[in-house]
């Protein structure tokens, strides 16, 4: 469970100080999917690592029910390590807690076909793989909760509705409690049981729109996909 | 590793041939005695070859006292650069420090080092020390200040402490960097070799360059520099083979 209220960040630089985050609230159950939705630097980012506890410059409360060893996050730019192989990139949050087990990335690499790159190096990899095993990383510790901070973007559609398809899979399977944050309207609509609209900067909550029928691969092409999407496209600045 | 010997052994051709002209050029210009003062090629490899026994401890002793002080030089420069390049309050407090000692001629505290720390060994390492580990906290503190941000937070969103930031980001991102500054370490460490055994010493290559100088064996003058260059090709061959080992990701095609 994440509970947020009126969060607010300021960035300081100097003398001067700049609103980023005018007051957000919002709830995620145990084992739900929100979705945070916004324009382009309205502090999506921002919020995001700020619940990740990246930022500690902030006011308002953050409770999160879970150690913060089970809290993952999966950042924008991935953040795979150039020096590592990918065996030891899915295994790192694994050498950080000391966790001699490393059988479910075993498992994880397995399952999204990195394995036959294990000794490989991420520049060795395409762009959707390097996405993949940034999700190994990721649940390689078996969180409870996952953070995504736009996961998929600069993605071809068709890698991009593959790995969509793949995050909804491992989490409908590991009942893990997810919030992702993106600009697109459709990975919205297809990844998030509710689907937070942010203002443009600083932000704040403009409406919260419900997507309770979402949950299978092929929600894509039902009529209720496309009605949450065109009440996303109505709702966005 | 066949094409790496190759072209090592065609750029010793290509050098001792150039040697060798100019050798011959220097004995076709100068009359007399003076002509000998460059000695050619074949002369100093078959010196080097026949006085090995009696240059060999030289050689022994120059290359322990450089490989010490490079060893500390790194530990000492890699750690303090990586540290002022990674933590704010570090560079604020440390790098002013740094711009100010690193440019002045190390060469005048040779006499002091020589007179503090006696006439032994302890004071050419200091001496040898001191001129390189600048170069390479500098050089350690560029590779530390240019450590991606991304990084740094993969590991601490993934519950790395600072240790571990060192450890998995930090270290290995700088290392290649570091590993060129122990290049230019090297043949900076051996010039300052080369001055802290010119004097009060009985062994090492300078001294024995400068002992030959002196009862004007001038083939031996050149093998001892020929032996200087084999100590520092070997130390090169070795940070090549520290850098393949530790920097695997660096060399994908």
């Amino acid at each position: 469970m994440i509970n947020i209220s009126r969060l607010k960040v300021d960035f300081i630089s100097g003398t001067q100080s700049k609103k980023i985050i005018e007051g957000i609230d919002v709830h995620v159950d145990e084992g739900e999917s929100v979705v945070v939705i916004g324009p382009n630097g309205c502090g999506k980012t921002t919020f995001l690592h700020t619940i990740a506890g990246l930022n500690d410059n902030y006011s308002g409360t953050i409770e999160i029910e879970e150690d913060r060893s089970r809290v993952a996050l999966i950042l924008q730019e991935i953040g795979l390590l150039p020096w590592k192989t990918v065996w030891k990139n899915a295994t790192l949050g694994l050498d950080l807690q000391d966790v001699g087990d490393k059988s479910r990335a075993e498992e994880l690499l397995e399952r999204l076909d990195l394995m036959k790159y294990k000794t490989d190096y991420p520049s060795q990899l395409s762009g959707g793989e390097r996405r993949k095993l940034g999700l190994v990383r990721a649940l390689s510790v078996d969180p409870k909760i996952l953070l995504m901070d736009e996961p998929l973007v600069s993605l071809d559609e068709f890698t991009r509705e593959r790995l969509q398809n793949t995050i909804l899979e491992l989490w409908k399977e590991k009942g893990l409690t997810m919030m992702l944050v993106t600009h697109d309207i459709e990975e919205a609509s297809f990844l998030g049981e509710r689907i937070v609209v942010l203002t443009p900067s600083p932000a704040s909550v403009k409406e919260v729109v419900g997507n309770e029928t979402m949950g299978d691969v092929g929600f894509r092409r039902s009529e209720d996909f496309y009605g949450t999407a065109q009440k996303l496209r109505e709702s966005l600045p | 590793m066949r094409h790496g010997i190759t072209r090592y052994v065609v750029s010793l051709l290509f050098l001792t041939l150039l040697w060798w002209l100019a050798a011959f050029i220097v004995r076709q210009v100068i009359p007399g005695p003076k002509s000998m003062v460059l000695s050619g090629p074949i002369k100093a490899f078959s010196t080097l070859f026949y006085h090995w026994g009696s240059i060999w401890p030289n050689f022994l002793r120059s290359a322990i006292r450089l490989v010490i002080s490079l060893l500390i030089s790194v530990f000492f420069g890699a750690t303090t650069g990586l540290i002022i390049g990674f933590e704010k309050t570090a560079d604020r407090l440390l790098s002013p420090i740094i711009y100010i000692a690193y440019p002045v001629p190390k060469i005048v505290f040779l006499p002091v080092i020589l007179i503090l720390f006696g006439l032994g060994d302890l004071s050419r390492v200091i001496f040898i020390v001191l001129v390189i580990t600048f170069q390479v906290a500098l050089s350690a503190r560029d590779a530390a200040k240019n450590v991606s941000n991304r990084w740094v937070k993969a590991v601490e969103s993934a519950g790395g402490n600072r240790l571990q930031v060192y450890r998995h980001v930090v270290i290995p991102a700088a290392l290649p960097e570091i590993l060129t500054s122990v290049r230019i370490s090297i043949g900076l460490g051996i010039a300052a070799l080369y001055l802290a055994e010119e004097s009060f010493t009985n062994q090492g290559l300078a001294y024995y360059i400068n002992n030959s100088w002196k009862i004007f064996a001038y083939s031996d003058v050149f093998a001892g520099i020929l032996a200087f260059a084999i100590l520092g090709l070997g130390l090169y061959l070795i940070v090549d083979l520290v850098e393949r080992i530790f920097c695997k990701w660096n060399y994908i095609d």
